[in-house]
């Protein structure tokens, strides 16, 4: 019952946390971020198991967070509205080439990043080229190129 | 799944196999029941503290009573609560003994309140505390298993009936 019960409840304390901080922190854009994550996890592991290192501990800590993980899929795809209030939508940032710095702005995102992100993944030299930035749910920033 | 499957399809490299998938799907459908069950379980105590686990037993005489989890996990804590009356003849102290092939199996981290005496004879361990007034005492032993498996072990008086148990240890 402990094992179960701790789980669920940090489960909910991420994700609680990790919805209000914002996506953009869970996608590794710096390596302080990453070194963030894994201090994070060595904190949670604490609280997860305690002073149990018992394999039936550890299964039952990873049934019930990949359970609670599935079952919130499963709530976002059955109820569009958990969905949204879950991950979010995604976020258009620029749209036909024309930045909206407003909402840019909202999401604390600078143009410096959806360049890196255009660098990165598509080769782009300058934010003429970009037809469509788009924050993704998952925190990244996908970029359409422009037709040439 | 199946629609990035379907568009990849006409390339001829993804088999399409409607039985396939639909065993895989069943198969998966299956896997999800037993993790459900087995969280249900959890919470129920089947593996550790819970509802389930938690069980107590008493001596014919009613001197001593039992409380203890019969489901534990190797190196978790588990406790034994011993309530014992003070025996009759014997002012000022309450006694009870614990087998000590249990005692060898598990290692104990705390006993509340401090016993004055423990003594061993034999394959019982005697555990002997201070009381005042003839009522019962209750007596925490906080415990982590050392071995895995089933664990038996029992209670009791002196001079009274034993109480016997079992307790499953899971690695």
């Amino acid at each position: 019952m402990d094992a179960i019960l701790r789980a669920a409840l940090v489960y909910l304390a991420l994700l609680i946390i990790f919805r209000a901080i914002g996506r953009r922190s869970m996608a590794q854009v710096t390596t302080f971020d990453l070194v963030l994550l894994l201090i994070v996890s060595e904190a949670t592991q604490q609280a997860l198991l305690g002073e149990d290192y018992s394999v039936t501990m550890a299964v039952l800590v990873i049934v019930t967070l990949v359970g609670l993980d599935r079952v919130a899929d499963f709530l976002g795809w059955r109820f569009p509205r958990v969905g949204r209030t879950l991950d979010g939508a995604p976020v258009v940032l620029i749209e036909r080439g024309q930045r909206l710095d407003e909402t840019m702005r909202r999401h604390h995102i600078s143009m410096e990043e959806v360049l890196q992100e255009a660098r990165t993944g598509q080769g782009l030299r300058n934010g003429d080229e970009i037809d469509y930035a788009i924050l993704e749910r998952s925190g990244t920033i996908s970029i359409i190129p422009k037709q040439r | 799944m199946s629609g990035s499957e379907r568009e990849l399809g006409d390339g001829g490299h993804v088999p399409r196999d409607p039985v396939r998938q639909r065993r895989a799907g069943a198969v998966q459908r299956v896997a999800w029941a037993v993790l459900a069950v087995l969280v249900l379980a959890a919470l129920a105590g089947l593996f550790g503290p819970g509802p389930l686990s938690r069980v107590s037993a008493t001596d014919p005489a009613g001197l001593v009573r039992l409380e203890h989890e019969r489901f534990t996990r190797y190196a978790g804590d588990t406790d034994l609560r011993v309530q014992v009356r003070p025996g009759p003849g014997r002012d000022g102290t309450a006694a009870f003994w614990i087998s000590a092939a249990y005692l060898s199996q598990v290692r104990v981290q705390q006993v509340q309140p401090q016993p004055v005496r423990w003594t061993t004879s034999g394959d019982r361990a005697l555990l002997e505390f201070a009381v005042s007034g003839p009522d019962p005492v209750t007596v925490v032993l906080q415990l982590r298993p050392d071995e895995v498996g089933l664990l038996r072990g029992a209670v009791g008086v002196p001079g009274g009936e034993p109480i016997g148990f079992w307790q499953l240890v899971y690695p």
